[in-house]
């Protein structure tokens, strides 16, 4: 320090200043230029591997859809013996798995639920539940509730109440997919405002995954919390509930507030037209 | 028998192709609907398997495409992730003779396949 002080003191420090920033420049750019090159490399690695797994793969899970072999015959599978611990190829294969099962249903899907079953590849999701980045806990939350995981319900119902948007809507969704109406009833006791980009999602996944038993819709309108009550208006004004209009024409009697009420007579208009 | 499978998503395109073949089907399948539209016009199929959104052209072009320029009345089948009752009555106008929905069952899918190809089992 001292030293600093005396070529600042004495005037000599600019020499030795731009000498120092040249140096730090340069072992900058070198140290980013490295990270740049080893992380093209990993690219290319990965590249490489998806290319070679993606063959083993699609055997594997062509053989897994369309022929009726049990579990303990297919990990007779040299390729795949060698390979069913590899991380990235666990995650190559739940990523093909979730896409095949998009694509297909009935026996066909209830097949692939058995295999990633069976292969330990639900745990993987199930792991990522428990992370600490948002972005991993919602892969894992759409991975187990595409293959309809259902004891993964409440570990899901959990992550539906956190602070982190994207988070808590694939949440919500999730639950909706896996249980329906029981997936939102916990909203009646959400603490914080449910903003409208939320409740056009839970409407929109009512809607996708085809909710039959909306036993429970009525409950959100006993809320405290008015987004809640709003949501459960909307959510009988989409999907026609009529079967709810009793609930509907106490709210308009009781409603806390003009918006609620004004709002619960519209959908009242709408179902007995 | 020749079928022309036209589909963007290469697992769904393999396993498709993988599950018709061991049906004793032979099938061209392209990930680009114009590549597939040039192997239609080049070529004599039984059958064309579209999905509807893909690189290139779409499956409803091709369908239209092969009503209206070629003239064909070889038999089409649109998949497609959309449930949109438009989208399904629109492939119907434009010459569709079936329409599937994915999610779709292998074995429903090979059920119409045959059933346009007059195939008993």
């Amino acid at each position: 320090m001292k030293h600093l002080w005396e070529l600042y003191s004495n005037g000599t420090w600019n020499e030795p200043f731009l000498i120092a920033s040249i140096c730090l420049f340069v072992a900058a750019s070198f140290i980013l230029y490295l990270l740049l090159i080893g992380s093209r490399h990993g690219h290319i690695k990965n590249e490489r591997l998806r290319s070679e797994y993606g063959v083993i793969i699609d055997k594997l899970l062509f053989t897994v859809v369309f022929e009726d072999l049990p579990y303990s015959d297919i990990i007779q599978n040299e390729s795949y013996k060698k390979l069913k611990e590899n991380r990235f190829f666990r995650e190559f294969t739940t990523e093909s798995i979730i896409n095949l099962h998009k694509n297909y249903n009935g026996l066909y899907a209830r097949k692939l639920e058995q295999f990633y079953k069976d292969s330990g590849l639900k745990e993987d999701s199930l792991k990522k539940l428990r992370s600490l980045k948002w972005d991993v806990r919602c892969k894992g939350i759409t991975e187990l509730a595409e293959m309809n995981v259902h004891e993964a319900f409440d570990t899901i119902l959990t992550c539906s109440k956190a602070r982190n948007k994207t988070l808590q809507i694939t949440a919500i969704n999730a639950c909706i997919k896996l249980e329906g109406t029981k997936g939102i009833t916990h909203l009646t006791e959400h603490p914080y405002p449910i903003d409208d980009w939320t409740q056009v999602n839970i409407i929109a996944a009512f809607k996708k995954h085809n909710v039959g038993d909306t036993q429970g819709i009525e409950e959100l309108l006993e809320s405290k919390n008015t987004t809640v009550v709003a949501l459960g208006l909307k959510l009988i004004k989409e999907l026609k509930l009529t079967q709810k209009v009793p609930y509907v024409v106490q709210l308009a009697a009781q409603a806390p507030n003009t918006f609620l009420k004004y709002e619960a007579q519209s959908v009242l208009q709408q179902l007995t037209d | 028998m020749r079928i022309v499978l036209a589909e963007d998503n290469d697992i769904l395109r393999k396993s498709l192709s993988f599950f018709l073949e061991s049906k004793g089907y032979k099938v061209d399948q392209f990930s680009d609907g114009k590549e597939a539209l040039e192997a239609i016009e080049n070529n004599n199929y039984d059958l064309v398997l579209t999905d509807i959104n893909m690189p290139g052209i779409s499956g409803m072009e091709i369908t239209q495409y092969i009503r209206q320029q070629l003239k064909s009345d070889i038999p089409v089948i649109i998949l497609t992730s959309s449930g949109v009752e438009q989208t399904e009555l629109d492939s119907f106008d434009i010459g569709a003779n079936e329409f599937m929905a994915k999610p779709v069952s292998p074995a429903v899918l090979l059920v119409r396949i045959n059933k346009l190809l007059g195939i008993r089992i």
